[in-house]
């Protein structure tokens, strides 16, 4: 029962970066590969490391894992947000794309 | 457990060529630091299947240091990948994209700001003209 609950979630874990690989190959612009690119780093670390903790059976293990997921929780959402926010000003983005833009007007009036 | 390893190890090794496809291709800088970022995580994935298939547990602190320097990397890359020329308040109006056509409502506010910029910069022109167009000149120049 152990192992099987162990062997879903390492599959779960890879298919989330094999996914975000494909993501990364396939879509067209910063903004949606950091939609793709930023899942497996958190819900996959999370299954991988679920399937660490309930493998090795140990409680010793359960404190460093936890921080390792919380480490990876606060950091990976700022680092998307810095990548998405210098995208956006270097422009890396067809704007025909977007169906709401609220951002613009503000640097526009930042600007004036 | 061995048959799903492998599978899952297959996995990360078809993922791991895509990112290394994306950090050969990628357009501009910050796809490739995204991409060098997931590579890391698909480093870290593979870190917990071997814990798993070898059954010991010595390199669990190696999640926690990969997990902070890849947010240090990606983090001071992204702040200072900024390829416009002038700061992020000083963005002109003629290096914005056009306007978004899939929102008319969005483009009739925006040429509202765009109007009202226009009046203020007529109303300020005469007090600090020669430095503001010496330093459009200069930025042309660039």
């Amino acid at each position: 029962m152990l192992e099987i609950i162990v062997g879903i979630c390492v599959l779960g874990g890879a298919i989330m970066a094999l996914g975000a690989a494909v993501g990364l190959v396939r879509f067209p612009d910063l903004l949606s590969r950091l939609h793709a690119g930023t899942k497996p780093q958190v819900f996959g670390l999370m299954m991988l490391l679920l399937a660490v903790g309930l493998y090795s059976g140990d409680w010793k293990l359960a404190p460093v894992l936890l921080v390792a997921l919380l480490l990876q929780l606060l950091t990976i959402p700022i680092a998307a947000h810095m990548m998405g926010r210098s995208g956006y000003r270097n422009k890396h983005f067809r704007s025909s794309d977007l169906r709401r833009d609220d951002l613009r007007e503000v640097i526009e009036e930042a600007d004036s | 457990m061995t048959a799903v390893l492998w599978i899952a190890g297959i996995m990360l090794v078809l993922a791991s060529f895509g990112t290394l496809y994306r950090i050969f291709r990628g357009p501009t800088l910050l796809d490739r630091v995204l991409a060098t970022d997931l590579l890391l995580s698909i480093f870290v994935a593979a870190l917990c299947m071997h814990m798993i298939a070898s059954d010991s547990y010595e390199h669990v602190l190696l999640l926690v240091a990969a997990s902070t320097i890849g947010f240090v990397g990606s983090v001071t890359v992204a702040r200072y990948a900024e390829n416009t020329p002038s700061g992020e308040k000083k963005l002109r109006p003629s290096r914005l994209q056009e306007v978004n056509k899939n929102d008319p409502r969005s483009a009739r506010r925006l040429e509202a700001v765009r109007r009202q910029a226009a009046a203020r910069k007529r109303k300020n022109k005469g007090a600090k003209s020669t430095r503001a167009s010496r330093r459009v000149s200069a930025g042309k120049e660039q």
